[in-house]
C-alpha cells in the first residue's frame, strides 16, 4: 500500500551521518549504534528459514519521550522502525525488511507499579519474562503473573501483543486477554493511552470509550501501528496447591476430545499437547529415532495443570479429571512419576518452572534452526487438521522417526480458543535447496490450515498474505484505513503484515 | 564448513556436538537460570546492553564469520574483547544432549578464546593485550616491571630471600601477587612460614600464561608454559601451591592433556593446589589453628577461575571453610554466589583493554555486596583483590577488601 520509503541503506553516507548523530542527540551515543557488528546481530533472525533483512541503526531509548522523538524524527525523515525485545517471535517478526531503524527496547525494563488491590502489574515494554518473574517472586512471592514455556529472554509485552500463550491460559484466554491497558507512541509522535488509562489515572481494565479501550490498535499488528511503551497485566494470586499430569491419548482425535471435555469443567489452569514423536523428543530419546511409532505409544502426549486453594479442593479437582480422562480412554500419570522415565531429566524437570530454555522444542535436529506454522484454529478441527498436515509432511519427505517434525497445541479459555502449530527443524548448516524444501512445506501447511479455518499467527509475510486473502473485503478496507490513518508514511516494520 | 587454525584443538568436539549452531539465540544465557530471581550474570551485555554482548549474540557472530558472511574486522572482533570471558552464559545455558551433556555450557569459553585467537591471527584485538603480550615476551610479566625484582617481596614477608633447596612444595606466585598485590604474596609466605611448610619460591618464575590463553595469543603462551613446567622440575618439588586464581586454572586445567595441553605442547604431573586448599586440609587435619579474633561481617566473592571455569572442580567450599574457621567473622552470603558468582570484571585482559568496563563490573559486585551488610569483601585472587578495591574506591564504598589469606595470616598473628 502507499508510498514507496527511502531506504536509509540507499541514502548517502552524510544523510546516514547526520541521522546517527539526531538519534545519539536523543538517547546519548552510548545508546544508539551503527557498527557493523550491531547491524549484523540485528538483521537476521537467528533461528528462522527467513530471509534476513538490513538495520541501518540500533537504538535503545529509556523513556517514553525519548520513543517518541525516534518517531518524529523516522516519520519526518521516511525512515523505517522496527520495535525490538528478544526477536524471539520464531517468526521473523522484527526483521528489518527495509532497513532503518531497528528499536531495542531493553532498557525500558521497569516494573511501574504494582496494585495488589485491583490485580494488576504496570511494566515498561522491554521487560522480559525473566525481569517481571523475578520482580514479582522478589517482591510479591504471594502473586502470579502468567508465563509461558518461553526462554526467560522473551519480551512480555510483545508476547501479549502477539496473542501469546500463558500457562494461565486455560483459565482465561490467551496472552492478549491479560492486558488492561497500554501506552503506545504513534508513528506520528503523539502518545496514546488506552484502556482504563485513557479516562483514568488506573490501569485497571481494557474498557474504556469506545469498547475495548483501543488495545485492538496494537494487538496483533505485529509492531506496524505504533510502538508500544507500557503495559498494564493482570497478576493472579499464587494458589498454594499444584498438580500436574501427563495425559496421553492413542489417537489425535481421542486426545484432543478429552482435551475439550477437561476445558468445559473450568478448574484447569492450562492444556498443552504434543504428537508422539516429540513426546519422545522431551522424555530425552536419543535423535535420529530408528524406528516409527511403536505399539502401544500415545499418538498424542498432552500436560494438564492446576491450582487450588486448599488440599480438599485440589483431591476434588483431580477426581475430576481423572474421571474425564477415564471415561474419554485416556491414561493419566503424575508429572513426578511420568519424568522418572524420561532419559534426559535436565530440562523436563523445569516444565513447572517458566520460563524455561526449550532447547530441544526449537534445536529439535541439533542444528539449532526452526520454523513453525501456526495459528488460532476452531478447537473442533484439529484432529482434522493435524490428519491434513501429516500428509503434506510426508509429501515433502518429513518423518515423524528420523529427526521429527513436531505437532504443538494449546487449548485456552475454556476451550473457545487454541493454537495449533507445526514446526519444520532444520540445521544452519542446512543446503539452500533443503531451506527451499522446508519452506515450502511450511507454505503448504499454512494454506491448508487456512483452508479449515485458521488465522495464522506471529506470521511472516507470506503467512500474513495467506491471512488477507480470505479476509472479509469491508474488514480489509477498514484494516487498511486504521494503518493508513496511524502510520501515514508507512513507516512502522514495512514488508511485516504487507497488507 | 573450514574452521580456522585456532579451532583445530575443539575442532572435533564443536563438529560432534553442533557448536555453534545448536545456539538459538533464545537469550537464557543473560539471567541465572531457574533462580528465584533471576538476576542477570552477563558483564559484557548488562555493560553494553546490544545483543552482540552477550553469548547467543557471539555465537551469532562466530556462525557469521564461519559461514563467510561476515569479515573479521575492529567492530566485529570488539565484542569478543570486551567481556571479561567469566563463563557465567555458559554456565546457563541448557541446552541439552540426549545423553545429558551440555554442549554449549561446556564448549562455550573454548570457542570464544579460539575465536580471540583467530581476530590476533587476522590482526584485531587491542593493542593494550599486544602490549602486556611483549611486555610479557621481553620482562616475564604483563607490567612491565623487571624480572629481577619479581621476588622482591620475599624479604618483607619472611625477612629471606633464600629458601629451601630440596622443597616439598613450590609456591608460583603469579604476577600480580608479585608486583601488585604484594600483600596476598607476603600474608601466604608468612602463613606458610608459621606452619612450617618447606617450600620455595622461584626466581626463575615466569607468568603462568593466562593473560595470554584468555585474550588469543597462543605462541607465547607455549613458550611461558614449557619454561615454568621446567622451572618446577629443576625444583624436585612434586606440588605447586598458587595463591592465584588465574594461575590456578592454568595449572590444573589449561595445562592438562585433555585441555590445552596438547595445543600447548606440555604436559604435567605435578599435583597443584590453591593456598585455600592447601590450608583448609590442614584446618580439617588439625594442622592449622585460628585462635586469634578477627572482627568482620564478611562475604566471599568466588573467582571465575577457580569456580565456575573449572566445572565439577570448582573450589568453592576451602575458602568458606577457612572463613567460618576464623574467630570474630560472620561470613554472609550474596545473592549470586558458588558457580553462578557475578565476575569481578577483571579477566579476560578487560582489566587493561576496557578499565571502564572493569570498575563498572566490579562496582555492581560491590553493590552486591554491600546489600549483604557486609563490612568486607574476601576473596582468593589477586586480580579480584584489585579490581574489587579500585571498584569500591571509585565508588567510594565503605567496604574493605581482603584476600582469604590475609584474614588467616591475622588470626595466626
Amino acid at each position: 500500500m502507499g508510498k514507496k520509503l527511502v531506504v536509509v541503506s540507499e541514502k548517502t553516507q552524510t544523510n546516514n551521518s547526520k541521522i546517527y548523530e539526531r538519534l545519539a542527540a536523543i538517547v546519548g551515543s552510548r545508546y544508539v549504534s551503527n557498527s557493523e557488528d550491531v547491524l549484523y546481530t540485528y538483521s537476521e533472525d537467528f533461528i528462522t528459514f527467513e530471509e534476513p533483512g538490513k538495520a541501518d541503526f540500533v537504538v535503545m531509548p529509556k523513556t517514553t519521550e525519548e520513543v517518541q522523538a525516534i518517531m518524529r524524527l523516522a516519520n519526518r525523515e521516511r525512515i523505517p522502525v522496527v520495535p525490538w525485545v528478544a526477536n524471539l517471535s520464531v517468526g521473523a517478526l522484527a526483521t528489518p525488511r527495509e532497513g532503518g531503524i531497528v528499536l531495542d527496547m531493553r532498557r525500558m525494563n521497569q516494573v511501574l507499579e504494582v496494585n495488589e488491590e485491583d490485580q494488576y502489574i504496570l511494566v515498561e515494554a522491554g521487560i522480559t519474562y525473566a525481569d517481571v518473574v523475578g520482580y514479582v517472586n522478589r517482591h510479591y512471592p504471594h502473586l502470579r503473573i502468567p508465563v509461558t514455556y518461553a526462554p526467560p529472554a522473551t519480551g512480555y509485552v510483545a508476547s501479549s501483543l502477539m496473542y501469546g500463550m500463558t500457562d494461565l491460559s486455560m483459565a482465561y484466554g490467551d496472552a492478549s486477554y491479560f492486558v488492561n491497558a497500554f501506552e503506545a507512541v504513534l508513528p506520528t509522535g503523539e502518545i496514546i493511552r488506552t484502556g482504563s488509562a485513557m479516562s483514568s489515572p488506573h490501569w485497571n481494565h481494557h474498557a474504556a470509550l469506545p469498547d475495548f479501550g483501543l488495545i485492538g490498535l496494537f494487538i496483533g499488528w505485529a509492531g506496524t501501528t505504533g510502538v508500544v511503551t507500557k503495559a498494564s497485566i493482570k497478576l493472579y494470586p499464587k494458589r498454594p496447591y499444584r498438580a500436574d499430569y501427563f495425559m496421553d491419548a492413542d489417537t489425535v482425535e481421542r486426545g484432543f476430545k478429552i482435551q475439550r471435555d477437561l476445558a468445559r469443567t473450568g478448574i484447569i489452569d492450562d492444556i498443552a499437547s504434543n504428537n508422539w514423536a516429540w513426546g519422545r523428543v522431551e522424555a530425552g530419546e536419543k535423535l535420529p529415532f530408528t524406528e516409527g511409532r511403536r505399539p502401544g505409544e500415545p499418538e498424542l502426549s498432552s500436560w494438564v495443570s492446576f491450582t487450588a486453594n486448599t488440599e480438599k479442593e485440589l483431591e476434588a479437582k483431580t477426581e475430576i479429571v481423572k474421571n474425564i480422562t477415564e471415561k474419554g480412554g485416556g491414561k493419566l500419570t503424575l508429572f513426578e512419576e511420568g519424568i522418572k522415565t524420561f532419559t534426559k531429566g535436565d530440562q523436563i524437570k523445569f516444565f513447572k518452572y517458566l520460563p524455561v530454555q526449550l532447547s530441544n522444542d526449537i534445536s529439535g535436529a541439533r542444528g539449532g534452526r526452526a520454523q513453525w506454522v501456526g495459528g488460532y484454529a476452531p478447537p473442533s478441527k484439529n484432529a482434522e487438521i493435524y490428519r491434513a498436515v501429516e500428509k503434506i509432511y510426508e509429501k515433502y519427505g518429513y518423518t515423524q522417526a528420523g529427526h521429527p517434525i513436531q505437532a504443538y497445541n494449546r487449548l485456552m479459555d475454556h476451550g473457545h480458543e487454541g493454537i495449533i502449530r507445526y514446526n519444520i527443524f532444520g540445521s544452519k548448516d542446512d543446503t539452500p535447496e533443503t531451506v527451499e524444501r522446508h519452506r515450502k512445506c511450511l507454505r503448504e501447511i499454512g494454506e491448508t490450515m487456512r483452508a479449515h479455518g485458521t488465522i495464522l499467527y506471529k506470521a511472516p509475510p507470506y503467512f500474513a498474505r495467506l491471512n488477507w486473502l480470505g479476509t472479509d473485503p469491508a474488514a480489509m478496507s477498514i484494516i487498511r484505513s486504521i494503518k493508513r490513518m496511524l502510520d501515514p508514511n508507512r513507516i512502522m516494520n514495512p514488508g511485516q503484515l504487507d497488507f | 564448513m573450514g574452521y580456522p587454525n585456532s579451532f583445530k584443538h575443539i575442532e572435533d568436539k564443536l563438529k560432534a556436538s553442533n557448536v555453534p549452531q545448536q545456539c538459538i539465540h533464545c537469550g537464557t544465557c543473560r539471567t541465572w537460570y531457574q533462580s528465584k530471581f533471576w538476576n542477570p550474570v552477563c558483564p559484557s551485555g548488562q555493560w553494553k546492553n546490544f545483543d552482540p554482548y552477550y553469548l547467543s549474540g557471539k555465537m551469532q557472530l562466530a556462525m557469521g564469520l564461519l559461514k563467510g558472511r561476515i569479515k573479521w574486522s575492529k567492530a566485529i572482533a570488539n565484542p569478543f574483547f570486551e567481556c571479561t570471558l567469566c563463563g557465567n552464559c555458559a554456565e546457563q545455558c541448557h541446552v541439552v544432549e540426549t545423553d545429558g551433556t551440555r554442549p554449549i555450557y561446556e564448549l562455550a569459553i573454548p570457542l570464544l578464546e579460539a575465536v580471540r585467537a583467530d581476530a590476533v591471527a587476522h590482526g584485531f584485538g587491542p593493542d593494550e593485550h599486544k602490549r602486556f603480550a611483549e611486555a610479557i615476551a621481553t620482562k616475564h610479566n604483563p607490567y612491565d616491571e623487571k624480572h629481577e625484582e619479581r621476588t622482591a617481596w620475599l624479604k618483607e614477608a619472611i625477612g629471606e630471600t633464600k629458601l629451601s633447596k630440596k622443597p616439598d612444595y613450590v609456591y608460583f606466585v603469579g604476577c600480580t601477587a608479585s608486583y601488585r598485590q604484594k600483600n596476598i604474596a607476603i600474608a601466604t609466605a608468612r602463613v606458610f612460614k608459621k606452619l612450617g611448610l618447606n617450600f620455595t619460591v622461584m626466581e626463575e618464575e615466569y607468568c603462568c600464561g593466562s593473560p595470554l590463553l584468555r585474550t588469543g595469543r597462543w605462541d607465547l603462551a607455549r613458550e611461558v608454559a614449557k619454561h615454568n613446567i621446567e622451572e618446577v622440575e629443576k625444583t624436585g618439588a612434586t606440588m605447586i601451591i598458587t595463591s592465584c586464581a588465574g594461575c590456578y586454572k592454568v595449572w590444573t586445567h589449561d595445562y592438562a592433556k585433555e585441555n590445552y595441553g596438547k595445543v600447548l605442547g606440555v604436559e604435567h604431573n605435578f599435583k597443584v593446589l590453591h593456598t585455600t586448599e592447601l590450608l583448609s586440609d590442614f584446618l580439617n587435619k588439625g594442622k592449622l589453628k585460628l585462635n586469634g579474633s578477627v572482627k568482620a561481617k564478611v562475604t566471599y566473592h568466588d573467582p571465575c577461575h577457580m569456580g565456575r571455569n573449572l566445572g565439577e572442580k570448582g573450589l568453592y567450599e576451602a575458602p568458606r571453610n577457612l572463613l567460618k574457621a576464623i574467630p570474630g567473622i560472620e561470613l554472609v552470603e550474596m545473592e549470586r554466589n558458588r558457580a553462578v558468582a557475578w565476575c569481578c570484571g577483571a579477566g579476560g585482559g578487560v582489566k587493561s583493554a576496557f578499565p571502564d568496563f572493569a570498575l563498572w563490573t566490579g562496582g555492581e559486585r560491590i553493590k552486591e555486596a554491600l546489600n549483604t551488610g557486609a563490612s568486607m569483601v574476601a576473596s582468593a585472587c589477586p586480580f579480584c583483590w584489585r579490581n574489587l578495591d579500585d571498584s569500591a574506591r571509585a565508588m567510594g564504598a565503605k567496604l574493605d577488601v581482603a584476600d582469604v589469606v590475609e584474614l588467616v595470616d591475622r588470626s595466626l598473628q
